[in-house]
């Protein structure tokens, strides 16, 4: 009898070891610029003019609120040192999984930066009138350039990490642009209007990420809560613990996320 | 003192010995170039101020030399996932490399620096020292990407693609016909540019490698025992770690760099490979043109044409009639860069993917100079071809310009187009096919009521 209490209390504190193995974590982050916003650039619209020049067409690389000065579409993501564990997927994430669609919209790529979980589909519509030609420039995954027509729409499946977001182009209007980024895992995010962005569901551990921007490639340099931080190619690490884990508030001098497009 | 019978004899003999001596030690051993452009790419990505290191270019340049040899002695990596051998063949490799000349038995030798290296370059960079004459320049094998195949974009040629290229050539270029050289020579060339590419592609893995994922010490085949006792040191308050400790972090970082280079090395191989099994299966086959127009017939047929007085050449025409509206239409879209008029002005500000790689499509004046300097080429704007002339740089056979309409041209801004139906391809290319023969426009008569007006 007393055996067999022994044996379920061992079961159990191994049942409690293993669920706590599983435990899951959301990392927050907030991205505020430090300095004045530079004013986006005019976009040079040569080709189907009548229909693209009335969109008031800018280069989207800074889509930062003047007032706040909320740094939109800066990407972190989750990037295992080579040769080590991959992390593990939450099982939500693979009940079938969403698809991820970019529109051809208004003579622009919506939206401008977006992430893709290698279970999910690319949709790429065409929602204007005139054809759109979809160029990506993968570095592991099948690169493509396909032709859609207004109305259209093609669907890529893609399957390896690309350690960086690939540049998306459209061959008849140069002025287009976007980025991707596809991983094998769903642990990216980007932040939206107010700055903000939140990964769900990352296994509890040590784990590096890697912050991202458009204007500078790798963020190296800023300020987590007040303190002057250096990031070596934008690597940081985190240590996820149950529930929700705040990066806090990152401000990025203007220097700093300029670098690649001065 | 035999020799030495006159004065003549004299100085032959040591002219003789004095040109010997020159060709021993005048001309050093060929060399790869390292693909600099890439790294500036990458070290720019990388966020490093300095670019990288003198030491980091050599460690990638011993990495590379131990997987593949020198121009003069080419090898090949063991992969323990990839069968190298069903790509590369050593021993035409062999007769491909190397300095020109022959061996005992007549066969030639370093047949890739006499037909090749002076246009594409030792290292197959497409700077040899003829290139900066040229337009377009040559190839630049180092990416992998090659414009005229029978695979679609994003995946890597055949054998026989290249091998075609190299027989026919490339019309309206500098690059010429090989076809009277022997097979087994061709073969070897072919090999040897698959090999070059290879190569390449393997260098950019590395660069790309050290760009992002390497981070803890800045070697691609080792660690830096400094960086590690840094890292070991900040992970535990900045005490100074064990000497053990330190040597444990290296062994431990030196066992997972060697994984990585066989990664990366792994997977520009598996393209390779991939390319032939995706053609195997590649649900859209090429349909033959005669069938598409014996189908195009019944359907004349079935709506009503007299089918006794319905020729081949009015079955043509109809086909053109039906390539035309779709050359114009938004599913072909072809107009938008070929022009109104096919004339190849439709779309004149862009670039080539090898260009567009370093500078991006609107490229700034300090990039294209830096990148000069590194060993791009002068960037010229890439053109539409102008469907007027007849003149088809991927061969002129029907079947190669429905690949071009269906496929795509690699590492240029034409996409390919799977929205068409096989059908709807072979109408294109027999509209394409008669436009150097359609009248452009239909010239105004000259109208007398103007002589009478300025009278």
């Amino acid at each position: 009898m007393k055996l067999k209490l022994l044996f379920m209390f061992a079961i159990a504190l191994l049942a409690a070891t293993s669920a706590q193995a599983q435990d899951w974590g959301n990392l927050k982050a907030k991205f505020i610029l430090e300095g004045t916003a530079p004013t986006p650039e005019k976009a040079n619209v040569n080709k189907d003019v009548e229909l693209c020049l009335k969109h008031k067409l800018v280069d989207e690389t800074f889509k930062i609120d003047a007032k706040s000065g909320a740094i939109q579409n800066v990407l972190v993501f989750l990037s295992p040192k080579p040769g080590t564990a991959k992390p593990k997927i939450h099982p939500d994430f693979l009940k079938a999984p969403s698809d991820v669609v970019l529109d051809n919209l208004n003579c622009r790529f919506t939206p401008h930066i977006v992430t893709l979980y290698t279970a999910q589909k690319l949709v790429i519509k065409n929602s204007d009138p005139v054809g759109h030609n979809t160029k990506a420039d993968f570095f592991e995954n099948v690169p493509f350039n396909d032709q859609i027509p207004g109305g259209g729409s093609i669907t890529k499946t893609l399957t390896k990490t690309e350690s960086a977001p690939t540049p998306l182009s459209c061959g008849s209007h140069p002025w287009m642009s976007a980025k991707i980024l596809v991983r094998e895992d769903p642990y990216a995010a980007v932040s939206n209007e107010k700055g903000e962005l939140t990964i769900e569901n990352i296994p509890a551990g040590k784990w590096t990420f890697t912050i991202w921007h458009e204007g500078c490639g790798f963020v190296t340099v800023g300020q987590q809560d007040g303190k002057a931080k250096e990031w070596k190619k934008g690597k940081i690490d985190v240590e996820i613990k149950k529930g929700d884990n705040n990066l806090g508030e990152i401000k990025i001098p203007v220097a700093v996320l300029t670098k690649s497009k001065k | 003192m035999s020799v030495c019978r006159n004065w003549r004899h004299c100085l032959a003999a040591l002219l003789a010995a004095a040109f010997a001596g020159l060709a021993g030690c005048g001309s050093p051993d060929a060399k790869f170039v390292e693909y600099r452009t890439y790294a500036r790419l990458s070290e720019k990505a990388a966020g490093y101020e300095n670019g990288f290191t003198h030491l980091q270019r050599q460690d990638v340049n011993n990495v590379l030399a131990a997987l593949y040899g020198t121009p003069d002695a080419p090898s090949l990596p063991a992969l323990a996932n990839v069968d190298v051998t069903k790509l590369l063949d050593i021993s035409k490799l062999k007769l491909a490399a190397g300095s020109v000349g022959s061996d005992g038995k007549g066969r030639p030798r370093g047949l890739y620096r006499e037909h090749c290296a002076h246009c594409h370059g030792i290292t197959g960079d497409g700077n040899g020292p003829t290139a900066s004459f040229l337009n377009p320049y040559p190839r630049d094998y180092r990416a992998g990407l090659f414009k005229f195949k029978s695979t679609p974009i994003g995946y890597r040629p055949l054998h026989e693609d290249l091998k075609k290229i190299v027989i026919d050539g490339i019309p309206g270029t500098a690059m010429p016909s090989f076809r009277l050289l022997p097979d087994q020579e061709i073969e070897a060339l072919v090999e040897y540019v698959k090999y070059l590419a290879i190569r390449g592609e393997t260098e950019r893995q590395f660069y790309n490698g050290l760009k992002d994922d390497i981070s803890e010490s800045d070697f691609l085949s080792h660690a830096d025992p400094a960086v590690a006792a840094k890292e070991l040191a900040d992970g535990n308050d900045g005490k100074a770690p064990a000497q053990k400790a330190i040597d444990e972090k290296v062994a431990e970082t030196d066992k997972q760099r060697l994984e990585a280079i066989k990664g990366y090395t792994e997977t520009v191989f598996q393209k390779w490979l991939e390319a032939a099994e995706f053609m195997t299966q590649d649900t859209v086959k090429v349909t033959n043109r005669n069938d598409a127009m014996r189908v195009l017939r019944e359907e004349l047929v079935a709506a009503g044409s007299n089918e006794k007085k319905l020729t081949d050449e009015m079955v043509l025409a109809e086909s053109q009639q039906r390539g035309r509206k779709l050359f114009y239409g938004p599913i072909g879209n072809c107009f938008t860069c070929h022009g109104p008029t096919a004339l190849g002005d439709g779309q004149l500000g862009d670039y080539d993917g090898w260009t567009v790689e370093l500078i991006g499509k609107t490229p700034k004046k300090e990039d294209i100079k830096d990148y000069i300097k590194h060993g791009m080429p002068e960037p010229r704007n890439i053109r539409p071809r102008n469907l007027r002339h007849g003149v088809y740089r991927g061969g002129m056979r029907p079947l190669d310009l429905y690949w071009r309409v269906r496929n795509g041209i690699e590492g240029t801004p034409m996409p390919g187009n799977d929205k068409l139906k096989p059908q709807e391809i072979w109408h294109l290319v027999n509209y394409v096919q008669s436009l150097p023969y359609e009248q452009i426009s239909n010239p105004y008569e000259a109208v007398p009521e103007n002589r009478r007006e300025r009278n």
